[in-house]
């Protein structure tokens, strides 16, 4: 059932991807207005199936917040992307980063659903899972994860309004259509802190939750670690746009190659020996 | 001389405070973190390292791979950070300061200038009048108006949130308190494990990275431990029930699960892990028509034949080289000495190689003739897997979290804004004009200014 729902919201998103990607070639606002309509439609869709998934599995008797296997995950990752996303483009009032973010949460979601038949099961908790610390941490983390994606998305939007209108901020032509660098870096960074701001608190979830479970609050377990790398990368993107003034490409670059170490905390970590490795 | 010292001093002291060098040390500790997750560390690196070739193992030794985040070199690069985050604080809270006890002229020139005109109101009343209601809006949200007069007009400044120039210290702070906790734990601290089998008890702990063992000073035992399955054949729970003893007399008893560790002493035990562990075997030995049965744990002796041979069980094996349960015996009679395994599955290890227990003697369980050996069985038991730590910087690190934090909210998500104001008459009306400063977010502050007006002219009507 919430399979299926999910399912749907993969289709839906590729949906939306389209009309955003339409939208940004044609400068026709119809079509950005369809976009937002259907991914709204699909976060509705996916945050209804995330709920019977969580409402299913207290009905099988092991009850749990469904973000406890790499499935789930990817779900809510998925998740964090829409709603960060569709936050920002009310707040901006501006639908040009759609064709950027939303590709990444459909892959997400695509990703999710190539996944054996057993995977996507509802899998009852081990117990090193079993702690109120669960929803809280993965939760910050992806919150976190999401905020840079979309930053991520400015990113490739930047060096995309170059590609299209070459740099510096010609007022007519093609350019038009995006927002001038100035605004895209400004927004690079608010993506950027509060990303910062949730994955430092998924940092420290993580290592409460550690504590109680295996005995110490910091292991340099590879997830640790990495997660420790994109901290540092942040945080010298934004000491070296707060104190150097770096502006514009630099910046980013940085995000992008942030986005790079995020993806390798979330996924490259599985490849190395970790005490997470049950997350996959 | 003295004036050398200083040049040296500020030399140090500039190359301290360049924020260049922090982003170049964020990158730096970056990439070498990045090497650590690629390079097997401790246990598992002392492993990894003998199948490499000897010069390359001399060199990552060298370099300290193998324990890279408490080497030397990377501890310095975090000393570096450290001093750079201290001098670099320093080096800017005098400015930080100025800013925050700062009182602008709210008459300067050029600040009313550029004003888009839903900032400029016309009001009805004198000007002394629209002072006083804009003082007392300003007041009711800002906190509180300073007044200046000239010979043209009335002036108001208010403001709020100054405190703001301080959040990045306070971040800052956070971070230097975590490295304090983790540098009092690194030192006051310990961490170890213990296996304790079912029933048995220890009162010492193997520290880890090859560090020895320690004692206790008290005593842990396992009274019972025990493990529930899901179908699937994922574990479920797992607990151990222990006794905290002293003097041999039990000083505490607690249930011991994941994510629920206990405390003793000051110092806390974690259940880790568990595992099976072969525990008695059950062996029948027989001579034409004479039977025993024995039960035996690893080590122990014990005499057959009425007392002129020696048995000791030597080891016990849940599954010797796939061949399922066994047990090496050995045998003293006089200056007559053998010692040979005794599976349980003999049968079909037989059938499979009918000649094994002749051509290797080491597999026949009648080789101390006239006596056959059998093993009925191998009864396994738990042991428990027990992480044991004692970390007196945890609280100095939590406190440090809880700084970084705060000092995010500060920084992100509050800023100092101040209102200016400039009552004067101009076509014989009295103007109103208001304009803004802030050191960050402007949108939140044209809202804050939107706010006020619209109180000011619910005042008015």
């Amino acid at each position: 059932m919430n399979t299926k729902m999910l399912g749907w919201a993969t289709v839906i998103y590729l949906v939306a991807m389209a009309f955003y990607l339409i939208r940004l070639l044609r400068d026709d606002e119809y079509w950005g207005k369809l976009a937002t309509g259907t991914a709204l439609f699909g976060l509705f869709l996916q945050t209804v199936g995330i709920g019977v998934r969580w409402w299913e599995s207290y009905r099988l008797g092991i009850g749990h917040a469904p973000l406890a296997n790499f499935y789930e995950s990817m779900i809510f990752f998925s998740w964090a992307i829409m709603v960060l996303y569709l936050v920002m483009e009310w707040r901006i009032r501006s639908r040009v980063i759609g064709p950027f973010v939303t590709p990444v949460a459909f892959l997400s979601m695509a990703y999710a659903s190539l996944s054996p038949d057993e995977a996507t099961r509802i899998q009852p908790l081990i117990p090193a899972l079993q702690s109120n610390w669960l929803t809280s941490h993965v939760v910050t983390c992806f919150m976190g994860y999401g905020a840079f994606t979309i930053a991520f998305g400015l990113g490739l939007l930047f060096f995309a309004r170059r590609f299209v209108s070459g740099p510096g901020n010609p007022s007519k032509s093609r350019g038009s259509l995006f927002p001038d660098e100035g605004s895209i870096e400004e927004l690079i960074y608010h993506s950027t802190i509060m990303g910062f701001i949730f994955l430092s608190l998924g940092i420290i979830t993580g290592a409460v939750w550690a504590n109680f479970a295996w005995g110490s609050y910091w292991s340099w377990d590879p997830k640790e670690t990495w997660s420790l790398i994109t901290w540092l990368i942040y945080a010298a993107l934004l000491h070296a746009r707060l104190v150097r003034g770096w502006r514009g490409k630099r910046i980013a670059v940085m995000a992008i190659a942030g986005f790079v170490s995020v993806l390798f905390t979330y996924l490259g970590v599985n490849y190395l020996d970790s005490l997470h490795s049950y997350i996959m | 001389m003295q004036e050398e010292k200083k040049t040296t001093k500020n030399t140090v002291w500039s190359f301290f405070s360049s924020v260049r060098l922090t982003i170049a040390l964020l990158i730096i500790i970056a990439l070498a973190a990045i090497v650590g997750t690629v390079v097997p560390q401790q246990d598992t690196a002392r492993e990894a390292f003998q199948k490499l070739p000897p010069a390359l193992a001399g060199v990552l030794k060298i370099l300290q791979l193998s324990d890279l985040y408490h080497s030397a070199w990377f501890l310095l690069l975090m000393a570096l950070l450290t001093v750079n985050l201290v001098v670099c604080s320093l080096n800017r809270l005098p400015s930080s300061l100025r800013l925050y006890r700062r009182k602008p002229d709210p008459a300067r020139a050029g600040l009313y200038e550029d004003l888009s005109p839903d900032r400029i109101l016309v009001a009805g009343g004198s000007p002394e009048d629209e002072t006083g209601k804009m003082e007392r809006v300003l007041g009711k949200s800002f906190g509180s108006a300073e007044r200046k007069q000239t010979d043209q007009a009335t002036y108001l400044w208010g403001h709020r949130g100054a405190w703001s120039y301080f959040g990045v210290y306070v971040i800052h702070a956070g971070v230097l308190v975590i490295i304090l906790g983790a540098v009092i734990g690194s030192i006051l601290g310990f961490d170890g494990n213990v296996n304790i089998p079912e029933g048995g008890s220890a009162d010492r702990i193997e520290l880890r990275g090859g560090k020895g063992a320690m004692d206790l000073g008290f005593s842990v035992t396992c009274d019972k431990f025990s493990v529930e399955f899901y179908d699937s054949g994922m574990p479920k729970l797992y607990q151990s029930d222990l006794s905290f003893l002293r003097d041999g007399q039990i000083q505490a008893r607690g249930s011991l699960m994941v994510n629920h560790p206990l405390e003793f002493n000051g110092i806390s035990f974690y259940q880790s892990s568990y595992g099976a562990v072969p525990g008695e075997a059950v062996l029948k030995i027989t001579k034409k028509g004479e039977q025993l049965v024995r039960r035996a744990h690893q080590g122990e002796r014990f005499e057959i034949d009425g007392g002129k041979a020696q048995v000791e069980i030597l080891r016990i094996e849940g599954n010797l080289m796939r061949m399922g349960p066994a047990v090496k015996v050995g045998i003293t009679a006089g200056d007559r000495a053998v010692s040979f395994w005794v599976f349980k599955f003999i049968d079909a290890i037989e059938e499979q190689n009918p000649m094994i227990s002749k051509q290797v003697p080491q597999f026949n369980p009648g080789l101390y003739k006239p006596y056959l050996f059998e093993l009925e069985g191998v009864e396994s038991s738990y042991y428990t897997g027990l992480k044991v730590t004692r970390d007196p910087g945890v609280p100095i690190v939590g406190a440090g979290a809880f700084l970084l934090v705060a000092g995010f909210l500060l920084t992100f998500f509050s800023s100092h804004q101040q209102v200016y104001v400039r009552v004067d008459r101009r076509h014989g009306k009295t103007r109103v004009s208001i304009a803004g400063r802030c050191n960050r977010d402007p949108v939140k502050l044209d809202r804050a200014i939107d706010k006020l007006i619209r109180s000011y002219r619910g005042e008015i009507r």
